[in-house]
């Protein structure tokens, strides 16, 4: 990744002002022409380094319920739950992660429209993960992603 | 959620074109005035309901490749001034309080990003020094199933 690139990675992480031309508005942030970078962004989505440019949502503020679930599941089972578990739109987030003591190994992220509805999401995977499985509901959010540099 | 809105952002929750006048496009495709969609979008973020418009990253592609979730059992009095704490850290991306269920006894979660599971750890070691807390877990991701937005 060249310099620009990496330039054009942190603004965009920072933000896009929702106006007309929102890439004119960045271009003049940084320094170059609106054609360019549009062919930049292109390119960095096109080579899989951003993954999209859209609203980052307060699934809080939009009334929708959210958790962090963790299963324990054994090793030779992980690939197939977890394939299982992506099945669901809900699920935004989901990964293996292991730490010595802790039996819980495959997390995920989910977040509904309401209570209800996450709970009867919650109910149908424990009908098929017979695995122990505990749902940690997000309590308060003191920050919620992300700016780093590139 | 008001209908409009909810149309809208289902139309760009997979990203906007990258296009001179993106928003142009969009409206298009959903018959709702450039203009309209512009205003709804800024009253959102007002409102606190979009946190920003921002480029989601592929992190381990951008060689920020270690991603640790490290959890902290801190004490209930302590989580106001705990969680703030944890916040500042630029490398810190996400801090939620969650409850202690079952035999799960940990209530901070915080993100930590780096570019290896070491530089990971030594700011782990920064943040338990600053809040003087040392009972905490990290837990690497090893493998990723999945990451999108949330589905609206």
């Amino acid at each position: 990744m060249n310099e620009i690139q990496k330039r054009i990675l942190n603004e965009l992480q920072v933000g896009l002002p929702v106006v007309e031309r929102p890439f004119f508005e960045l271009s003049k942030r940084l320094g170059v022409d609106e054609d360019t970078l549009i062919q930049e962004i292109k390119l960095l989505l096109e080579e899989g380094y951003i993954r999209r440019i859209g609203p980052i949502i307060d699934t809080n503020k939009l009334g929708m319920v959210g958790a962090l679930v963790a299963i324990a599941v054994p090793d030779d089972r992980v690939d197939q739950v977890a394939a299982f578990i992506n099945r669901f739109d809900e699920v935004s987030h989901n990964y293996l992660r292991v730490a010595d003591g802790i039996p819980y190994n495959l997390w995920f992220t989910i977040s509904a429209k309401s209570q209800n509805e996450l709970d009867r999401i919650l109910d149908k995977i424990r009908e098929n993960v017979n695995h122990p499985m505990i749902t940690l509901p997000t309590r308060r959010i003191f920050k919620i992603g992300v700016e780093f540099r590139v | 959620m008001d209908p409009v809105d909810l149309e809208i952002l289902k139309c760009i929750q997979d990203g906007i074109p990258i296009v001179k006048r993106p928003f142009f496009e969009v409206a298009k495709s959903i018959g709702i005035d450039e203009k309209e969609i512009i205003a709804r979008l800024n009253r959102l973020i007002d409102e606190g309901k979009i946190r920003r418009f921002a480029a989601s990253l592929a992190h381990r592609k951008v060689g920020i490749d270690a991603n640790a979730m490290c959890v902290w059992d801190v004490p209930d009095e302590r989580i106001e001034e705990v969680g703030s704490i944890c916040a500042s850290f630029p490398e810190v991306t996400h801090c939620y309080e969650r409850p202690r269920v079952d035999d799960w006894q940990y209530n901070l979660f915080t993100m930590v990003h780096g570019r290896t599971k070491e530089e990971c750890e030594k700011i782990v070691q920064r943040i338990a020094s600053r809040i003087k807390i040392d009972n905490y877990i990290i837990l690497f991701s090893e493998k990723e199933y999945k990451k999108t937005g949330v589905r609206l």
